[in-house]
């Protein structure tokens, strides 16, 4: 009779459990991606842009996608983020095996997440609009970033997409 | 002889054997007395297990008798101290590893670490060093005990890993396949109540740990695809032998000896594996169902998402958190609660959430979070755990370093902030133990500007800005203006090692200028070598 009791239940949780399991978290990030499937380089760059708008580079870009989408040998640390109204991306020049993509951000300022923010009228050494050019480099038929380095680069987050930023700002 | 001088003779003798025999009494109470404090705090007390340097405060192996005269800086301020004062004052000390655990630094073991909540032990008046510069021994001890913490924190990272994914060794797919959609609920309720935190925990903290969610939900629902497909894969092929299920090998090169060129190309077998002592095994997933070594496939993608080939030394990277989340969510809740005694990187902020409503959300890291915590430290509470004991009675902030600075420089203190009349005091006397080294002056002699040294705290702070970064040097490399630093960081978060650049500027620029907002606390002199010589061993 235990026996059976215990099936029903765990019968019962399986079907409670299930459509909870299938519901989607809702978010407005980009996905993370294990595989690098993408066509043409500028798409890999917009994918990356995504994820850092989102903070993700600003908090840890994970290996997997090291890995599938730069030929960089460590993931970008910085305690700072530029916040970016939007961003524009363009493909400068491609061959067949290298590419410069530009990305052009709107900048509306300099910022931690502590909620620090310095706005854009304060920061006389950037230019704007800010640019950051992206070199890839295609192998085994796979584009991936390979300047700037990961020292180099500066985490971009865009403002609509960090909701906490957001409320602080 | 009188019968008078026959009495003095022997009133004084007696006098004299008196004085004698109390000498000895006292004498020998006291070394017990030092022995007892010294191997109580040691190894009679579990809950106080420091290592042996921590209790004599020396550098010699043995017990030690301290006969430094008082003015030594170097005698230790636990000396004369009773044992219920040293009880309360190592009370932070209760998981530090005993003298036997404690892990070895090329300079040498034994330096004590750090206590869990270095923020908890206040209200105690500091003592000041002598003056004078820090010595080469200061440096090396100083940076002992960051090294050692940033060792402790990458141990507990790789205790964590092993505790979370011993669970799923052995894991068949269909298991496999309801942890997974089980974690991906668990941590959809996280983000929630994340999303709706009020207070409890810094944005910014709330910020990194929501994408670190996301990320386990995103790699979780990636392995739940895989699971699938590779379930698929196994219903087609029923009737393949278990041994080529279970291994990349082909049947005609599983008897071939190992060590041989063919054995050395070819990853190792399910039955290979097991049979390894536990040392050599990278991580406990590489003997799991989605382990690469047992993998075919779609299994073999699935080692390889979640770093089954990984040592487990990669414990504090964002990876393998965002792996201990989707194991740790993914576990059977009786499973996760026995789990859970053993994980040492986890936190229980309470959350208010935006309905007044109160939560406890359990979160795994990797040994920092934001103003600290039971099982965490920032970038301050890092650096102020290493400090002296006579300094380190509390925490100190970057402003609070900065506050410091300048009251060295100007002789005043900086307002804001407005510091209560304690803190103040505070304040002032531990900035006594410090000399302040500006980056930006030349020196009025040898005309060079002052570079950092090992041991020296770099602070970064700017004025009107409210953030700021401490780190503890390690190196300066002067031709490159670079410092090798250890510290505590939230965008790694954890404690770590990192070169940092102290011009903002390319190293192929000719002209380099210092970067602003630094500035270098050097600890004044703690020791002495005539404190160390005055000390002999029993």
């Amino acid at each position: 009779m235990k026996k059976y009791s215990a099936a029903i239940g765990f019968g019962i949780l399986l079907v409670l459990a299930s459509p909870l399991a299938l519901t989607k978290l809702k978010t407005e990030h980009e996905r993370l991606r294990i595989h690098n499937t993408f066509q043409k380089p500028d798409e890999v760059v917009r994918y990356y842009c995504n994820r850092d708008a989102s903070g993700f580079v600003w908090s840890g870009l994970l290996e997997v996608e090291r890995k599938a989408f730069t030929f960089w040998s460590e993931v970008p640390a910085q305690d700072v983020m530029f916040v970016a109204k939007a961003f524009s991306v363009q493909t400068v020049r491609t061959t067949f095996s290298e590419a410069w993509v530009e990305v052009k951000y709107d900048l509306a300022g300099y910022a931690d997440a502590h909620g620090t923010y310095v706005p854009k009228q304060n920061m006389a050494d950037i230019s704007s609009p800010y640019k950051v050019t992206f070199h890839l480099r295609k192998k085994d038929s796979q584009w991936k970033i390979m300047t700037p380095h990961p020292s180099k680069i500066t985490p971009v987050v865009v403002d609509s997409k960090f909701p906490v930023l957001r409320s602080a700002s | 002889m009188t019968a008078r001088g026959y009495w003095l003779r022997r009133t004084s003798a007696l006098v004299f054997l008196a004085a004698g025999i109390s000498a000895t009494v006292y004498s020998a109470g006291n070394i017990y007395e030092d022995r007892q404090r010294v191997t109580d705090l040691n190894y009679k007390t579990p809950e106080f297990s420091v290592p042996k340097q921590t209790a004599d405060a020396g550098d010699s192996e043995g017990l030690s008798i301290f006969t430094a005269p008082q003015d030594c800086p170097d005698r230790p301020d636990n000396f004369f101290k009773t044992q219920s004062q040293l009880r309360a004052e190592y009370a932070g000390l209760a998981d530090s590893p005993r003298p036997s655990e404690a892990p070895q630094t090329p300079l040498g073991g034994g330096v004590p670490v750090g206590p869990k909540n270095p923020g908890g032990l206040t209200g105690v008046v500091p003592q000041s060093p002598t003056n004078g510069r820090m010595t080469e021994m200061d440096a090396r001890d100083l940076l002992q005990a960051a090294a050692i913490q940033v060792r402790q924190t990458e141990l507990n990272a790789q205790n964590d890993s092993k505790a979370l994914s011993e669970p799923y060794v052995s894991m068949n797919l269909s298991t496999m396949a309801e942890a997974m959609d089980r974690s991906q609920a668990e941590i959809q309720n996280q983000v929630e109540v994340l999303d709706q935190a009020r207070s409890g925990l810094d944005q910014s903290e709330v910020l990194r740990f929501r994408n670190t969610l996301l990320n386990a939900y995103d790699k979780a629902s990636s392995a739940r695809q895989i699971v699938a497909e590779a379930q698929q894969e196994e219903s087609r092929a029923p009737l393949m032998p278990f041994r080529t299920l279970m291994s990349t090998q082909k049947p005609e090169q599983a008897s071939e000896p190992s060590g041989t060129d063919a054995a050395a190309s070819n990853p190792p077998t399910a039955q290979d594996v097991w049979s390894m002592p536990l040392a050599s095994i990278p991580n406990p997933l590489s003997r799991s169902a989605i382990g690469a070594s047992t993998a075919t496939g779609k299994k073999a993608e699935l080692g390889e998402l979640f770093g089954a080939r990984q040592p487990l030394a990669k414990a504090t990277t964002e990876d393998a958190l965002v792996n201990r989340q989707i194991f740790y969510s993914g576990l059977p809740l009786t499973t996760r609660e026995k789990i859970t005694e053993r994980l040492t990187l986890l936190e229980r902020p309470t959350l208010v959430l935006a309905n007044g409503e109160k939560k406890s959300v359990p979160l795994l890291h990797n040994g920092y979070i934001l103003g600290g915590g039971d099982s965490a430290v920032d970038c301050s509470s890092f650096v102020s755990s290493l400090l002296p004991t006579g300094i380190r009675k509390t925490s100190y902030t970057t402003l609070d370093f900065r506050a410091m600075y300048q009251l060295l420089r100007t002789g005043s203190l900086p307002v804001p902030p407005k510091y209560r009349k304690m803190r103040e005091q505070v304040i002032r006397k531990v900035a006594q133990s410090f000399e302040a080294i500006s980056l930006y002056e030349r020196d009025p002699i040898s005309d060079a500007l002052e570079k950092p040294r090992p041991g020296d705290l770099l602070v970064f702070r700017m004025d009107g800005v409210s953030f700021g970064h401490v780190f503890l040097v390690q190196e300066y490399v002067a031709r490159r203006k670079q410092a090798v630093v250890i510290e505590a960081a939230q965008s790694a978060g954890t404690v770590r090692v990192r070169n940092f650049d102290l011009s903002l500027y390319p190293h192929d620029q000719k002209v380099r200028p210092i970067r602003p907002g630094l500035m270098i606390l050097r600890l004044k002199q703690l020791k002495t070598p005539a404190c160390n010589a005055e000390r002999r061993s029993l």
